[in-house]
């Protein structure tokens, strides 16, 4: 994540739920230190196989996108309300009844309007309707529809990575709409134009290629369990046998990640910035 | 606001269209012989086109929202409606969204209190929501009496029971009342909360007037400027024969009626009231969680780039074997 004053509790509660003045489609994202995570690095995309690789942070102005994005996206679009009910319905039916609005912890703990799921779904939606909708076609921002910007692009990569997926929403909408769906599809349009976060590329790139979320070579992961049959051996007096790589073992055990950690002393966060990519 | 204002104009325009319909007998030929039978096909057409449309879209996952135990273990507790394991607690899900709008009945709000958020039940949504759509079911109901003859007895006997306060001639109806209820509810809700004001769009505040539209107009011709139900009767009945009696002229108020009427059937299947369709539809609301009970597979499961062993044992063998760990190749 991006770097900020770490902030006092008390400022913290200090939640402010009025919106502001502007509407919120004239509201531009305001990428503010702490609350976004730095972009994913080129390499990662490249070891994926994901489309266009190169280097960027949210808050340049240029994000390099491809020469068509606009139309990657949209293709997308089609694509996706073709192949998911649950995306062509909820970008159809809601209501903006409101009763999901303070449900999502991202809005309790930020009071930032665009948090509710109802809004992060319009986000999305007043671009559907631009595109899929007569109405939207026709009446433009009267029928809640919007043309696709680099600006509403930024907003999508801001808001759809500040959502957990949690569904905690739809449980309280009375037809379900469940912005956690939303929130795949809107990331998966973002990648299909090479936005996304270092903190979910990494840990896949690394898997890709070592197996393990941390990108630990061989030796390492060899060194930790060592110190991990030590330390058993220290509080218990059993010494284990650790078979590493072993051909048609009976068994497979996997140590959760946090036991690497702990086994290293040493806490290596993903999200220190590196030196090219700090803001 | 400049929305809110735009809805306003939007029914003020349809008033006056009714005003110069009742003024021409040309156009209130067209508005009673003519435009019934557009708006019904329009409604039957549009609301299949609708279900069809997202009934064809396919769900590649079991993904309803759970909001209780899942069956397991017999010693667990399930809960089998808020997380049905299958058709018939799905069923019993349904029936309670739909009729008892039990989602919404979950309702909470947060304010910060001392330093902490604080959450607290919050059903006046609910409440007046379901007051809103029951007296809009009972009214749609009620009308049954102008489309057959003799009037089906339980059509009568709703009619009795929701005029039984017996207030003022005719009988004041307890539905009217409600709908009008619900709806200075849930528009005041959408006019003064800060919150729900930025989020609301020219449908949200056109869809209410709309309805309040239709419902002013109706409660006038009852109670204080009688229409002339015969006429009327006479009217209804030969659109159903298909043989529409144009009557020569019509009243204002009926005409408005009319017209704010076909306005919302034809709309309907097109804007959000769609909703009436697409809960039915949900499919975080009307699929069983059997996804640890029985296999799934993603139909387009895309073919994965996979990084196998003998891959990730060329970039590390040498370091492998630094380390002592056996390896496949030399
Ligand atoms: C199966 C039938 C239906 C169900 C289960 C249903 C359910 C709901 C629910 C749960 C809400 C959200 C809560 C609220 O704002 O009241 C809602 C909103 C609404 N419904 Fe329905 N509905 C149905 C049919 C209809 C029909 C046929 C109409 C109109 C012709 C209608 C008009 C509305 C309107 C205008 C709102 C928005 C209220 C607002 O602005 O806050 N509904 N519906
Ligand atoms: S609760 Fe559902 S219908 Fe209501 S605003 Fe939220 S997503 Fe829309
Ligand atoms: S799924 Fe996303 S939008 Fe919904 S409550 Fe959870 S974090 Fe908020």
């Amino acid at each position: 994540m991006s770097f900020a004053k770490i902030p006092k509790p008390d400022d913290l509660i200090n939640i402010a739920y009025a919106p502001p003045a502007s509407e919120w489609m004239k509201t531009p994202v305001d990428f503010r230190p702490g609350t976004w995570s730095y972009s994913a690095a080129g390499k990662n995309l490249a070891s994926l196989d994901l489309p266009n690789p190169r280097a960027w942070q949210p808050t340049d102005e240029d994000w390099k996108l491809p020469e068509n994005w606009k139309e990657i996206i949209i293709e997308g679009m089609r694509d996706r309300l073709g192949k998911y009910r649950s995306f062509r319905l909820f970008m159809d039916i809601c209501v903006r009844c409101g009763a999901c609005a303070d449900k999502c912890h991202f809005y309790i703990g930020s009071g930032d309007p665009k948090n509710m799921p109802v809004l992060r779904a319009e986000l999305l939606r007043s671009v559907y309707r631009r595109y899929f909708t007569t109405s939207g076609k026709r009446f433009g921002k009267l029928a809640g529809a919007r043309d696709l910007t680099v600006d509403v692009l930024k907003e999508w990569f801001y808001y759809f990575y500040q959502c957990t997926e949690c569904r905690r929403c739809s449980v309280f909408c009375p037809y379900g709409i469940d912005q956690a769906e939303i929130t795949m599809m809107g990331r998966e349009l973002l990648n299909l134009v090479g936005c996304n976060i270092n903190w979910v590329l990494e840990p896949a790139a690394n898997c890709f290629r070592t197996g393990n979320h941390l990108g630990i070579q061989p030796g390492g992961i060899k060194d930790m369990l060592e110190f991990m049959t030590d330390d058993i051996e220290d509080r218990t007096g059993v010494r284990v046998d650790v078979p590493l790589n072993k051909k048609g073992a009976d068994i497979l055990f996997v140590t959760p990640s946090a036991d690497y950690f702990v086994g290293r002393r040493q806490f290596r966060p993903l999200c220190v910035p590196r030196h090219d990519q700090a803001p | 606001m400049m929305i809110l204002l735009i809805s306003v104009i939007t029914i003020f325009i349809i008033i006056l269209l009714a005003l110069g319909i009742a003024m021409s007998p040309a156009m209130v030929f067209i508005l009673t012989g003519i435009i019934p039978y557009v708006v019904f096909v329009i409604l039957l057409a549009g609301f299949a086109h609708r279900i069809i449309t997202w009934g064809r879209t396919p769900v590649p996952f079991r993904i309803p929202t759970t909001c209780g135990q899942e069956k397991s273990l017999p010693w667990i507790k399930a809960n089998p409606v808020e997380n049905p394991a299958g058709a018939l607690g799905v069923i019993a899900r349904m029936v309670q969204e739909i009729f008892l709008f039990r989602s919404l009945f979950r309702n909470t709000d947060v304010k910060i209190i001392g330093g902490r958020p604080v959450y607290d039940g919050a059903k006046w949504l609910w409440f007046f929501g379901l007051l809103f759509h029951v007296s809009l079911l009972i009214i749609v109901l009620r009308h049954l009496r102008f489309f057959t003859e003799p009037v089906i007895p339980c059509v009568g006997m709703l009619s009795a029971l929701d005029g039984f306060l017996e207030i003022g001639v005719p009988a004041l109806y307890l539905s009217d009342v409600a709908l009008l209820a619900g709806f200075t509810f849930l528009f005041l809700r959408r006019v003064i909360i800060p919150q729900l004001r930025y989020i609301s769009l020219f449908t949200d505040y056109f869809a209410l007037l709309l309805i309040a539209g239709v419902a002013v107009t109706g409660l006038l011709m009852r109670h204080f400027f009688p229409a002339d139900l015969n006429a009327l009767k006479t009217l209804t009945m030969s659109w159903i024969t298909f043989a529409p009696v144009v009557p020569e002229g019509i009243g204002v108020l009926f005409s408005m009626h009319l017209c704010f009427v076909f306005f919302l059937i034809a709309w309907l299947p097109f804007s959000k009231l769609a909703h009436a369709g697409g809960i039915f539809m949900s499919p975080m609301r009307n699929m069983a969680n059997n996804n640890r009970s029985l296999r799934h597979v993603n139909p387009w499961n895309a073919p994965v780039k996979v990084h196998t062993y003998a891959e990730y044992e060329d970039e590390f063998r040498d370091k492998m074997k630094a380390v002592g760990l056996p390896v496949e190749k030399e």
